[in-house]
């Protein structure tokens, strides 16, 4: 039986973000932006000219929009939650906000 | 790189040296038309034919698939083993690195043995050492090591003459080291 490609496929093919700029999420709150320069099957990425986007001092879970540049970066595999262009991406008002009630 | 290249990374590294440059654009339209399960015979065939003249990696397996869509006057169904053969080949070069022409991760993190590295950590803690090598998890062994830690108090720094890093919690690797000046 003709099974063409792999066995298990990624979802997201990323030869096709190629020199584009990605945002990446990483497990424990960090997340970089940059322009994929490479990557392996394992989900390892080589980002060029990346920022990371510093977390709220207060509240570790939220980032702010403060940056620091790290320049050329590899991002581990095992640590990647989150792969994402930013061409096409926006942000938006908190969907989820609902007004505070006494208890 | 020395003794650092061959080791620990297994046949990795090697096959992603060997792989070379070739032909960027030439690849692009090629990974098109064969990254498809079921593509256009004929532009199949064209595809194969190219990965033959630019002698391209399974470019024999391009090659036995290209003489048969000759011999068979373009049936797929009658080569289908060659592409399957032909697309086996390319899977297991593809499943070592992605596409020749880009970067490879473990490769960058080869050339940086001997310089300084900047490790950052899941949580808050950063390393700064040079890189004496690392494995295939990527638990790295580093030198002249500056442990930056943020606690309430403030960033804490120690340092440590050698040490293995433990490769579980490494979220970021930055070659080069911690430039002056950044928080």
């Amino acid at each position: 039986m003709f099974k063409g490609g792999q066995k298990k496929d990624n979802a997201l093919d990323l030869s096709k973000l190629v020199d584009k700029t990605v945002r990446v999420k990483l497990a424990g709150g960090r997340e970089v932006e940059g322009v994929l320069k490479g990557f392996d099957q394992l989900l390892n990425l080589v980002l060029d000219e990346s920022t990371e986007f510093l977390r709220d001092a207060e509240d570790p879970l939220r980032v702010t929009d403060e940056t620091r540049t790290l320049g050329l970066v590899v991002c581990r595999g095992t640590s990647v939650t989150l792969v994402a262009p930013t061409a096409g991406t926006e942000e938006i008002a908190n969907p989820f906000i609902q007004p505070e009630e006494e208890a | 790189a020395g003794g650092g290249m061959m080791s620990g990374i297994g046949g990795m590294l090697v096959s992603g040296m060997a792989m070379g440059t070739g032909s960027a654009l030439g690849h692009r339209a090629v990974d098109a038309v064969l990254g498809s399960r079921h593509p256009e015979p004929a532009a199949a065939t064209e595809a194969a034919q190219q990965l033959v003249a630019e002698k391209a990696p399974c470019s024999e397996q391009a090659k036995a698939f290209a003489d048969c869509m000759s011999w068979a006057s373009g049936d797929m169904g009658a080569c289908q083993q060659y592409f399957d053969a032909m697309q086996q080949c390319r899977l297991n070069r593809s499943n070592l690195g992605g596409n020749p022409s880009q970067l490879l991760p473990s490769e960058l993190v080869d050339r940086c043995i001997g310089s300084r590295i900047w490790i950052l950590l899941r949580g808050d803690k950063e390393i700064v050492g040079t890189l004496k090598g690392f494995d295939v998890y990527v638990n790295m062994v580093l030198e002249d090591v500056i442990e930056y830690e943020i606690t309430p108090e403030g960033k804490q720094e120690t340092r440590l003459s050698q040490i293995l890093l433990n490769g579980n919690n490494i979220a970021l690797l930055v070659p080069g080291g911690k430039p002056e000046g950044v928080v």
